[in-house]
């Protein structure tokens, strides 16, 4: 194990598409990109009246957006049997490529395509998605939270989803989809086929585990609830208890939310801790307290409240700008030799380590540093801040709410051009509420939802959650039934 | 105390407290029996460990589970009672969690009154009720047990938590745990007694330790209403000390106009009782003007209307999916017979407590004789039975608005959901019928007298308060210059006249809904398909948009974010799995629920639960031309889910085994035909 902070988890950057989560673990097993010129992205689609940027060679990879004469060959090669005529052979392959289209919001240039296969999940790559030369490594973000999850687990969050979209038992529609998407001259500059056979189906991520005293957080983390409804999603009962886009959808969803909300437990406990540190004689076991729970609810969520009041947007602004500065703060303590490097195995393999490390800290606070660790609060704009915060919004953002590539899976939703609040589309408790359960077709109760909110620091009142779970058709309220409340899953 | 202030502590959110064992509080009111025949085995507890030796090798337990307010601690006090035993280590003048009770035959018999207190000494924040159970299988007690379902989840999670490695004795207990939660699970020690596995308010189980055999019986007394007949029990021959029991049947009764019969029930038998004790109490003073408590009164002395009033609070009942319990039926009686709580009731002096509402309304009734206004007539005529349960309608109030009603308590709330204002349409025979009373008002006559005649049979539910209010109201109406204000009257006495004459009537808003759910009920009971009415609305909800054109099969996007067929997805070309649809419906009981099996071509797609949403959505589907209602978000998620269902690996895969369905990978295209790309023969 070997850690700079805390946890170890890359500034990230705005995520542009929900799909983007899933192709980065796909590109994460396959490996690097076999062209020599690494300036290439790859994008599904793209506006095509959007200029290219400077430092990224875009290869759109959808036909739609070919010249007639070329996506014709490639209809052609792709579409060999059942029709004579091209005109039916174009419809087929139109539909094929529309049908896999994923969501983009109205502001968005790009799209990617819905990963419901190996090969529908590498038409793109981070880069050409994003247009960005050196993008934040997201499949690292997303197997690093996975770690932090609990305990050593066997597989990475990437490898979990890669055994479910290889698995070569799927219905025979989706493997006549899979066929025709793997024809080689899908991508002209290298073979998707090879490169998916000769992967090892294995991650190159390296597990860094997680300190004891973070699995052993009561209440539970982000972490812990995404390493929970990661595996359940991951298990061949979700997998083939739901319809195969669907499937995609919900871990399109579990991924935005653990990172969303992931990056904002890692901001509220970095402001706690600081803050706590600051206070004279506090007792470490309070600030640890203060600095892990999510039980006080880290976003605002009612429908009981004027709009004004339960508006997140500045709170996430506010919250990561203190915390990315009180991160910094700490970091660079420990990298001066003035706290305790948090890395010492005594504080990492103790479920008290972090009271520990807080208590050696508390021995080391002089005027001068508590007089720096107090300065980052209140300090307005600081760098890289802004993306984390952007990372947190866009993750958890309903991205568009009508039209057919509506986003179903968003926690927050806008409320006219200045307010933006939890506000969960149609399906976004479905998943949370559904993954509850080992199997599809069974019933969770209310206080394991609740329970799992808390774990993501949402705390709805009572009323506020049963009403989501009513609009999506999971439960009837009951009176007389309060905690025992039943919810279907939604398969 | 006066008995109108003691009918104050029993309503909603009043000072009443629950029953225990020992408490020797002086109790006026009456009881009736617990729901689905639990006072019945509860007695035969009693006799069973009255009747009890040492040298038996067979004990009984008792379990009730259910929510607050069920009648549960009534039901401990009755065992305790009826115990010949005595209280050991007792001094709290508290209600406790458990009670031991030494039998004079030298057995003993422990009752957990109530789950939700934690016991005096603890180590633990949870484990109580195993720890509860541990002591009684150990001293081989008698266990009566009255149980809330919160407490079986906290229990459950605590073993998940904490008992990962357990002794026998702790198996045992889990497992006991798990059977009263009615886990799927595989007991090894509890030998669950399958006779009951179709009753879903009773179980049975037994288990051996020790060279002794401990019986276990739980009602689930969340699953019964109390708005249905009483359940009779046959108990059977003592075998060794206990009494097997054949239980009875629970029926729902058919929502028939005119039939209206609710007897046997135990709210029917609570309600007689208490308004015969509050008439003997009662002196009416002799004055010009009725007041609206005694026109109360009288309503509920006609067993037809008493039937009416309990027929609209089953209708809430199903409404709402939820049963009232003892508590709620309490709140509901109080609220009909004595109007909405008002803040005046409660004393302002330290000692708390209630003043005289009879004596409150006589003074106001007292001032109006003196020369009131029309607000102090709508003030007295929202008190009457009619106005207060669906809600107070002031006559001033700009719309008809139940902003005034209590609405925190959601037994209030569901009583709103029927309130026969919110479905007038013309095809209710009773909206139709006081429209045309109303015409009356033209010819200078009196609406009620077309409704509340000999013929129609209700007229008991007018009476001499009804006829001052009309009569007030009409001279308003008369007297007023300005048209919006007549409108405004005339609409609200139209209210008025609709909603006494429904109640009385046992006519709720969406009867139509409420009648089928209660023959779909009815027909899962008896085995049968579910009603041609439902099964075309479902297949039409199910399938409508999405029938191909040769109407056998369905055409499904396959890759769409949902299991639908969007306008403007029309505009490109998608894929879609042609799949033969052949759907049946069976409904399924589940306690006081009914449950959907959906199938198609007899391979299992999902199940529904067939709540009100549901049913009123299914309902309006059924016609030719389909609907939809204001509850139509509620509905429609469930039945794309269904739609969606049919494309998981898990269905293609049971339906291929089968061999029975042949699906076809399809395009559509701009509305031209579909274009097949391969056809898979099953």
């Amino acid at each position: 194990m070997s850690r700079t902070d805390f946890f170890e988890l890359d500034r990230p950057e705005y995520i542009v598409s929900p799909e983007l989560y899933q192709v980065v673990l796909a590109w994460d097993i396959v490996g690097k990109k076999p062209v020599e010129d690494k300036s290439i992205g790859y994008v599904f689609r793209r506006d095509l009246v959007t200029t290219d940027p400077k430092k990224v060679k875009i290869r759109r990879m959808s036909p739609l957006d070919k010249p007639y004469e070329e996506k014709k060959r490639l209809y052609n090669h792709i579409i060999p049997e059942n029709s004579n005529n091209y005109g039916n052979r174009q419809v087929i392959g139109d539909a094929i490529f529309s049908s896999i289209e994923g969501i983009k919001s109205s502001k968005s240039v790009s799209q990617c395509s819905v990963p419901i296969n190996s090969y529908s999940s590498l038409l793109q790559d981070i880069r050409g998605v994003t247009g960005k030369d050196r993008p934040a490594n997201l499949s690292k973000i997303i197997n690093t939270m996975f770690d932090l999850g609990g305990e050593p687990y066997d597989y990475t969050a990437s490898e979990l989803w890669w055994k479910n979209i290889t698995s070569d038992e799927s219905q025979e529609w989706l493997q006549w989809i899979e066929n025709s998407l793997s024809a080689e001259n899908i991508n002209n500059d290298f073979s998707l086929k090879k490169l998916i056979s000769e992967c090892d189906d294995k991650s190159l991520y390296q597990n860094i585990g997680c300190p004891l005293w973070m699995a052993s957080i009561n209440e539970g983390t982000p972490f812990s609830w995404f390493r929970e409804a990661w595996t359940r999603l991951c298990s061949d009962e979700w997998y083939r208890g739901l319809p195969r886009r669907r499937w995609n959808d919900w871990a399109s969803c579990v991924l935005r939310t653990a990172v969303g909300l992931g990056y904002l437990w890692e901001m509220h406990f970095y402001t706690r801790l600081v803050e706590g540190l600051v206070i004279d004689g506090a007792n470490p076991v309070d600030i640890v307290r203060n600095a892990t729970t999510t039980s006080v609810g880290l976003l605002s969520w009612s429908t009981e409240s004027t709009i004004s009041s339960r508006d997140v947007s500045s709170y996430i602004i506010q919250i990561t700008n203190q915390g990315t500065s009180a991160r910094n703060m700490i970091n660079s303590l420990v990298k001066e030799d003035i706290f305790p490097s948090m890395n010492e195995e005594k504080y990492t393999s103790s479920d008290n380590g972090l009271v520990e490390w807080v208590q050696d800290c508390s021995n080391h606070i002089s005027k001068e540093i508590k007089k720096r660790l107090s300065e980052t609060k209140g300090k307005g704009k600081v760098s890289g801040a802004k993306n984390t915060g952007e990372t947190i919004r866009y993750a958890l953002l309903c991205r568009d709410p009508f039209g057919i590539n509506a986003d179903y899976y968003g926690l927050l939703n806008k409320r006219g051009s200045r307010y933006t609040v939890v506000e969960p589309s149609s399906e976004w408790i479905v998943v949370i509420s559904s993954l509850l359960s080992r199997k599809p077709n069974e019933t969770v109760r209310m206080e394991d939802v609740v329970r799992s909110l808390i774990s993501l620091g949402l705390k709805p009142d009572y009323n506020t959650l049963v009403h989501e779970l009513e609009k999506a058709g999971l439960t009837r309220r009951s009176h007389d039934a309060d905690e025992a409340l039943e919810i279907a899953t939604g398969f | 105390m006066q008995i109108w202030e003691k009918l104050l502590e029993k309503a909603f959110g009043g000072q009443d407290v629950a029953a225990a064992p020992d408490v020797k509080k002086e109790n006026i009111w009456p009881l009736a029996p617990a729901v689905a025949g639990s006072t019945m085995i509860c007695e035969k507890f009693s006799e069973e460990v009255n009747n009890a030796t040492t040298s038996n090798k067979h004990i009984t337990w008792l379990f009730l589970v259910g929510s607050a307010g069920n009648g549960k601690s009534e039901l401990a006090k009755l065992v305790a009672d009826a115990t010949n035993g005595k209280l050991e280590d007792y001094n709290s003048k508290y209600a406790q969690r458990k009670y031991r009770y030494q039998v004079e035959s030298g057995v003993s018999l422990d009752i957990i009154n109530d789950a939700t207190i934690p016991p005096e000494v603890k180590d633990n924040n949870s484990g109580f009720l195993l720890n509860d159970i541990y002591e009684s299988i150990d001293k081989k007690s008698y266990l009566l047990g009255c149980i809330n379902r919160g407490i079986l989840l906290k229990e459950k999670k605590h073993i998940i938590d904490n008992l990962a490695e357990r002794n026998d004795i702790e198996d045992l207990a889990c497992e006991l745990i798990d059977f009263l939660l009615e886990s799927e699970n595989e007991y090894k020690a509890v030998h669950i007694n399958d006779n009951y596995h179709k009753v879903t308010y009773f179980n049975n189980a037994s288990f051996e330790h020790d060279g002794f055999s401990i019986t276990v019986n739980v009602i689930y007394m969340d699953q019964a209403s109390l708005l249905e007949d009483e359940v009779i029990h046959q108990f059977l021959e003592h075998e060794e000390g206990h009494s097997p029991v054949e239980l009875g049947k629970y029926k729902v009764r058919l929502f028939e106009k005119n039939s209206l019969d609710r007897k046997q029930t135990p709210a029917f038998k609570l309600a007689t009782n208490v308004v015969s004790l509050v008439d003997k109490d009662t002196k009416w003073q002799d004055s010009e003007i009725q007041s609206p408590l005694q026109a109360n009164l009288e309503f509920f002395r006609e067993e037809k209307l008493l039937n009416g009033w309990l027929n609209i609070l089953r209708s809430a009942e199903i409404c709402s999916g939820s049963r009232y319990t003892y508590r709620d039926l309490w709140g509901i009686l109080v609220l009909s017979l004595v109007g909405t709580f008002r803040s005046e009731y409660r004393k302002t002096s330290n000692t708390g407590g209630y003043v005289n509402p009879k004596e409150w309304v006589d003074a106001l009734v007292n001032k109006v004789e003196m020369g009131g206004t029309l607000e102090d007539v709508s003030t007295l005529a929202n008190m009457r039975i009619h106005m207060s349960i669906f809600g107070e309608d002031p006559i001033y109030a700009s719309t008809h608005s139940k902003e005034n009603a209590e609405s925190g308590f959601s037994a209030i709330k569901s009583l709103l959901r029927v309130d026969p204002i919110s479905d007038s349409t013309p095809d209710s025979e009773v909206a139709v019928a006081v429209k045309d009373a109303m015409d009356a008002l033209a010819y200078d006559d009196l609406p009620s007298s077309y409704l509340f005649t000999p013929e129609s049979g209700y007229e008991k539910a007018w009476t001499v308060f009804d006829s001052w209010v009309e009569r007030k109201v009409i001279d308003a109406i008369k007297e007023t210059k300005k048209d919006n204000e007549r409108r405004q009257y005339e609409a609200w006495l139209g209210r008025y006249l609709y909603r006494l004459y429904a109640l009385a009537s046992g006519h709720p808003a969406f009867f139509k809904v409420v009648k089928e759910w209660v023959e779909a009920w009815n027909r899962a009971n008896e085995n049968r398909d579910l009603q041609d009415v439902l099964t075309l609305g479902l297949e039409q909800l199910i399938s409508g948009s999405l029938k191909s054109t040769s109407r056998d099969s369905i055409l499904l996007p396959v890759l769409s974010p949902k299991a639908d067929v969007f306008t403007d997805m029309s505009s490109q070309p998608y894929l879609a799995l042609k799949i033969p649809s052949v759907f049946s419906f069976l409904p399924r009981n589940q306690g006081d629920h009914v449950i959907i099996a959906i199938n198609n071509q007899n391979n299992p797609v999902a199940k529904v639960p067939l709540d009100f949403p549901l049913c009123r959505e299914i309902l309006v589907n059924s016609n030719p031309e389909p609907g939809f209602t204001e509850l139509s978000h509620l509905a429609s998620p469930r039945i794309e889910r269904v739609r969606a269902a049919m494309l998981t690996d898990n269905y293609v895969k049971a339906s291929d085994e089968q061999g029975m369905r042949r699906h076809d990978l399809v395009v559509m295209h701009s509305g031209n035909n579909p274009i097949s790309i391969y056809t898979k023969e099953g």
